[in-house]
């Protein structure tokens, strides 16, 4: 078998043994061990084509090695989530919603990898849709959990997952025309590629107007599961984009997609942004923090030139931390508290300090403020925006005010002494003045606040490994 | 017993245009009906008569492919439907035994469950903001978008008529899919517009690998949303 598809085998095969466990913890460590190890081998595999299967290219290259590693290390970190908080929060249950979700995530969640891996190497427009289309139906079950409350966004997810394909289908098979006429295309064939082509990512990427099930599922799954789908997705998402954009960069020529993704990039960014900064809980300002981001990376790609990778790279692996970093400080806070709106965490501060540390040090990364891990991407996305539009860097900026305000009054109202008298709906009874932070899941917070901020404070740490590892790529853009 | 391909080809007797005239009159159902039983034989109809369509434009054992992919998804439909049908009506019948209500045998329960079988029975107590007027209506718009977009754009190798239908069914599934989050109707939504598609991709497509793959993912849409109509059915009503 050629070493690349272990990358396929393992998580795949691992799926029996973990769902086996998944009751107890033995399955969630084994789950993180094999995505730490699919990891590691990610980046150790040799690069170059794997196999013809079927008249298609199956092949590995430096772009999918990094983004498959850094899928696979954050699914490792938050499979840890669940492993390391405390057995009795995992049966208890609040206002109906079962808190034992995470147990299907172990094992579907490895094999989302293994299907994503395929969707990687495959460098068939048609095929990588329909196995990330695969990868999305299954995701429906993480999304869901073991809730009973609401579906809105596993249906969202999955109808808008599924739009998506038939425009890659056709995107595809238009493209195979052309590779078939020897390289001869019209302006409205390439026309109607790029519109395919344009609706199909937006719907992957959760652009505005389809970013509902982006931010549905931050506001209904768990925070881990949400962190789960808002990293990965648009990580091998992007991936794919650049892929096609380097395959076939005449695509580029057609000036309406290069202003089509600054367009939208802003316009996401602008949308997410605001929409943060009126949110009333961190759930719901989780989904939109990450649409902002998802609009900022996609703005750095439309406006591509030397630096437009290495900047997509560090920025998605920002995300990845910010994102990690939030759903277990979440995570950790929702052992107090049935609901983490700012109406129930109030006070929360003094008993969890450093799970609500977490939580604001991760949305300030997700907005670019200084001295986080994503100030250095946001601060070279406004330079490049700013030598092209006038307006980009005022909107940009703005939204990323707009979701640090909506952390920071996240922040206000965890810092608000609680008023006893008051019997608030969702708040756990009895146990909290005798609660314990979690030591194991306190250690992961505080180790992601340090990652967080020692990549703020030097971005060399993060940049310079990406560099040597991608040297030689470039976006066929600017 | 006669095989699905064999038929097939018996159906060949159905015009074109007669099949065409019954994907715009199931689409139609797709996108009015409410009865959860009608709509399901409305999407199998509807995949029987893309199958018959398709049959005359594309080889008959990838017509027949299509048509069992789809008589595979309305049974799984159809299971999840019904299991979540028989715990609302149990629960319907307990209500109304508490509530004193008298089961009787005249002409007025006839003709309510008539009625439902028609505009179905909802869940809700309020009265749905996308009622059967402003479903019809917006049923009559799409046939007019449907129109214009078809005489606008030809798709190549298509006949005018084919191109309609194709146009029609992409819209009035989009168009369902925006009037309900019931997991059932979007799920019906979800697969007339992937039959639209369907109907111009597979006379383009070769490749049995994508034809394969594509059935396969149909396949696994319909499991999932079966799924959900099930955790909807057993969880409490959400507001919309």
């Amino acid at each position: 078998m050629p070493p690349a598809l272990w990358l396929v085998a393992l998580p795949i095969g691992a799926v029996p043994i973990v769902f086996l466990f998944r009751q107890v913890k033995l399955g969630a460590a084994i789950a993180a061990v094999m995505a730490l190890f699919s990891a590691w081998l990610a980046l150790r595999l040799p690069v170059g084509v794997v196999l013809n299967l079927l008249g298609r290219t199956i092949e590995l290259d430096r772009l999918s090695q990094l983004t498959l590693a850094l899928a696979f290390l954050a699914t490792a970190v938050l499979f840890l989530i669940p492993l390391f908080s405390p057995s009795s929060a995992s049966r208890s249950a609040h206002g109906g919603i079962k808190r034992g979700v995470e147990r299907i995530f172990y094992p579907v969640g490895l094999a989302i990898l293994g299907l994503f891996v395929v969707a990687s190497l495959s460098r068939h427009l048609g095929i990588t849709a329909i196995f990330i289309e695969a990868a999305a139906i299954l995701t429906v079950f993480v999304i869901q959990g073991q809730r009973l409350d609401s579906i809105r966004a596993a249906l969202r997810f999955l109808t808008l997952m599924s739009l998506a394909t038939p425009l890659f289908l056709l995107a595809a098979w238009r493209i195979d025309l052309y590779q078939l006429s020897g390289g001869q295309i019209a302006a409205a064939d390439l026309n109607q590629i790029v519109l395919f082509v344009s609706l199909g990512f937006a719907l992957w990427l959760a652009i505005v107007p389809f970013h509902s099930w982006s931010t549905t599922a931050a506001a209904e799954s768990s925070p881990t599961t949400a962190a789960f789908v808002l990293i990965i997705f648009p990580a091998v998402t992007f991936s794919i984009l650049i892929h096609l954009l380097a395959d076939l960069p005449w695509l580029v020529d057609s000036s309406q997609l290069v202003t089509v993704i600054i367009a939208a990039g802003v316009l996401t960014a602008f949308v997410g942004g605001m929409l943060a900064g009126i949110q009333r809980g961190f759930s719901e300002l989780m989904g939109y923090a990450a649409l902002f981001d998802a609009g900022a990376i996609l703005t750095v790609l439309g406006i591509g030139g030397q630096a437009a990778l290495i900047t997509i790279l560090v920025a998605l692996c920002t995300r990845a931390l910010a994102l990690t970093l939030i759903a277990a400080s979440t995570a950790t806070l929702r052992l107090q508290v049935a609901s983490d709106g700012f109406a129930h965490v109030k006070g929360l501060a003094r008993r969890m300090p450093l799970a609500s540390a977490g939580l604001i040090i991760g949305g300030l990364t997700l907005a670019g403020a200084p001295l986080t891990a994503g100030f250095a991407t946001r601060w070279q996305l406004l330079r490049s925006i700013a030598e092209v539009n006038s307006y980009g860097p005022v909107l940009l900026a703005l939204a990323g005010l707009g979701v640090a305000i909506g952390y920071l009054r996240g922040f206000r109202a965890i810092l608000t002494l609680d008023d006893p008298s008051q019997n608030q709906p969702g708040r756990s009874q009895g146990s909290a003045p005798t609660f314990q932070e979690p030591g194991l899941l306190l250690l992961l917070v505080g180790l992601l606040i340090l990652a967080c901020i020692l990549t703020g404070l030097f971005p060399s740490l993060i940049i310079e490994p990406l560099q040597r590892l991608t040297f030689g790529l470039t976006i066929p853009i600017g | 017993m006669p095989t699905l391909p064999e038929i097939l080809s018996q159906l060949q007797i159905v015009s074109q245009e007669t099949a065409l005239l019954g994907l715009f009159l199931t689409a139609c159902i797709v996108l009015i009906g409410r009865d959860w039983r009608v709509l399901i034989l409305a999407l199998l109809i509807q995949y029987v008569l893309v199958g018959v369509v398709l049959s005359r434009l594309t080889r008959p054992d990838i017509a027949t492919l299509k048509v069992m992919i789809g008589a595979f998804i309305c049974p799984i439909l159809f299971l999840s439907a019904r299991q979540v049908s028989a715990r609302f009506r149990s629960m319907t019948w307990a209500i109304n035994d508490a509530d004193g209500e008298v089961h009787g045998a005249g002409w007025r329960p006839r003709v309510a469950s008539v009625t439902r079988l028609l505009v179905g029975q909802s869940r809700r107590r309020r009265p749905a903001a996308t009622g059967l007027i402003f479903r019809v209506f917006a049923a009559l718009l799409m046939i007019l978008v449907a129109i214009t977009l078809s005489s606008t754009f030809r798709l190549p190798g298509l006949s005018a008529s084919v191109n309609t239908a194709v146009f029609w069914l992409i819209l009035a599934g989009l168009v369902t899919l925006v009037l309900t989050e019931d997991p059932l109707k979007v799920g019906l939504g979800l697969f007339t517009t992937l039959t639209g598609f369907e109907l111009f991709y597979t006379t383009v497509e070769r490749s049995l690998l994508l034809t394969g793959l594509w059935g396969a993912v149909n396949l696994l849409i319909a499991l999932v949303i079966g799924y959900l109509i099930v955790v909807k059915g057993t969880g409490p009503e959400e507001e919309f």
